[in-house]
């Protein structure tokens, strides 16, 4: 016989522990269906906790998408010598030619820059209006899709030794601004998914809180029986994992319904800028991401609703 | 310890417990229950009699002096560890404290639900306990289609099948008439054949009279009498 017990404790069984977590499981879904409303008002809750960081999310993994996609094609102008004649333009593109972090590269004539500018300016003839065209010919075309992003300003400069050349200008500073508001979303998705966390632990630990004072005497029956405090916790920790695992497909729902009426403005706006880029919607991996964190939310709530209530439990 | 060796015993030695506000419940009391024997505690509200039981059941601690069960040292038991202690009891309410959303079988059942036995060793020891309170006809019913007494059968059922080395009854017969009430303790004498101790709080003085029995008389938390008739 144990000495610290009057009789002998029972073995444990892992058969009996594997089936008792099904039956848990299933007490917890009738807990469920028997307040459905109450149920799926708290799922509901907590998958409108959940859209936030969830589009958040996708939005920066879209941002995400668009910096490596465009982040392999910077566009740069190469702007020779005022002065500079034909043959020395040539030379000066076979040269650049040559260099293999370049690609696409030609020749912009002085007067074709002039016209677009005027154009741009709504100014219309400005050789008319100036006399002589200020600007110079330009080389244009796109960095290689292997330069990295730390290399730009030492090929910018090295370039920008080369004979007869004036100045070189690296087409990135909306890449810095998409970078920098990848980096303010990244930011704030990091601080809304810990404050959805703790808003959804909170609505899942106050709902299990009253799934227990609902059934106190079931538990402290329990309790007076012989039931561990696993035992009797297990079916409120399923319950939270199911408020959890509603709330998350309500939240997918409702996320899924704003991409679909977001994706034709957005795909016409990606298409008006930079053509074939792939639309991050809900996947095959973000489903599942958002069930696993929706579940363990719930659990967590309910972990922290369970665990005092045990404690300070009375028997009959 | 050899198996021949009568094994259940409650002793309590020299206990006291005091609640907040220094309310005596029980004052020094020492005494020993043994297997196979009926024990009544009697004594008025307030006398110490739900504290007595409630020490036993280890849902309170003794403010002084020492419990043991089968040697073992109620105060010792760590708390991960109650649960299986209370195995080893059977508990009996005046209110039946029945799930009133479940049928008479599953009523009796939760005790073994927990230990991880098959469902046929289950449905045949829940019917055995139904069979011993008379309820055998009634285990698909719910407690709200049952009389007071026949809920009260239900809870001594729940509290029976696990065959309790330590059988409590707290006023069991509160709400049950005189017959239904001399059934119930009759009931619980046989609880002592195969070897379990049985303490029953009860004031109902008549009622004890007509059971052979040890009777603990209790007044304000102190023991005033302790005799067998």
């Amino acid at each position: 016989m144990s000495s610290h017990l009057p009789w002998p404790k029972s073995r444990f069984n892992i058969g009996f522990y594997l089936k008792s977590h099904v039956s848990n499981f299933r007490t917890a879904f009738a807990f469920f269906g028997r307040r459905f409303f109450f149920s799926v008002g708290v799922s509901l809750l907590l998958g409108i906790a959940m859209v936030l960081p969830a589009s958040l999310w996708l939005f920066y993994k879209n941002l995400v998408n668009i910096d490596q996609e465009w982040s392999g094609q910077p566009g740069l102008v190469v702007y020779l010598e005022i002065h500079a004649n034909d043959g020395e333009i040539k030379r000066t593109l076979e040269e650049l030619q040559s260099l293999k972090d370049l690609r696409d590269l030609y020749i912009v004539p002085a007067d074709q820059a002039l016209k677009r500018f005027g154009y741009l300016t709504g100014v219309g003839d400005l050789k008319e209006l100036l006399g002589a065209n200020p600007l110079p010919f330009s080389i244009q075309g796109y960095l290689a899709n292997d330069v990295e992003y730390f290399d730009y300003e030492k090929l910018r400069k090295k370039i920008k030794k080369m004979p007869h050349i004036d100045d070189v200008v690296l087409e990135i500073e909306w890449l810095e601004n998409l970078r920098e508001i990848t980096g303010l979303v990244n930011l704030l998705l990091i601080v809304y998914v810990i404050l959805f966390a703790i808003a959804s632990a909170f609505i899942s630990f106050t709902s299990i809180k009253i799934a227990i004072e609902d059934r106190l005497t079931e538990v402290k029956i329990l309790k007076l029986v012989g039931a561990t405090n696993a035992q009797i916790r297990r079916p409120f920790l399923y319950c939270g994992v199911l408020y959890g695992l509603v709330g998350a497909i309500a939240g997918l729902v409702i996320v899924t319904l704003t991409m679909a009426w977001m994706y034709e403005p957005l795909r016409f706006i990606l298409d008006s800028n930079v053509s074939g880029l792939g639309f991050f919607g809900v996947t095959s991996f973000f489903v599942p991401l958002v069930l696993i964190c929706g579940a363990s939310v719930g659990w967590l709530g309910a972990i922290f609703g369970v665990q005092p209530q045990m404690k300070k439990l009375e028997l009959l | 310890m050899p198996f021949w060796v009568s094994m259940n015993k409650i002793r309590f030695d020299n206990v006291s417990k005091a609640y907040s506000g220094g309310k005596m419940a029980l004052s020094d009391v020492s005494l020993e229950l043994v297997e196979g024997e009926v024990t009544f505690l009697t004594g008025h509200s307030g006398a110490g009699k739900s504290s007595f039981l409630k020490l036993i059941m280890r849902d309170q601690l003794a403010s002084s002096g020492r419990i043991t069960v089968n040697g073992v040292d109620l105060a010792s038991i760590k708390e991960r560890n109650l649960p299986y202690y209370r195995r080893g009891l059977g508990v009996v309410f005046q209110d039946h404290h029945l799930l009133m959303d479940r049928t008479v079988f599953e009523n009796v059942a939760v005790p073994l639900s927990l230990i991880g036995l098959s469902d046929k060793v289950t449905a045949r020891r829940v019917r055995a306990a139904l069979t011993i309170v008379g309820l055998e006809g009634l285990s698909k019913s719910k407690p709200v289609e049952l009389s007071a007494g026949e809920r009260q059968r239900v809870g001594i059922a729940r509290a029976v099948v696990m065959r309790p080395r330590v059988l409590l009854a707290d006023e069991p017969t509160g709400n049950l008439d005189p017959e239904l009430s001399l059934r119930a303790m009759e009931l619980f004498a046989q609880f002592t054949e195969i070897g379990s101790i049985v303490v029953i709080a009860s004031h109902d003085l008549p009622l004890i009279n007509q059971i052979e029995a040890r009777v603990v008389e209790l007044k304000e938390g102190l023991v005033i009498d302790d005799s067998r008739q």
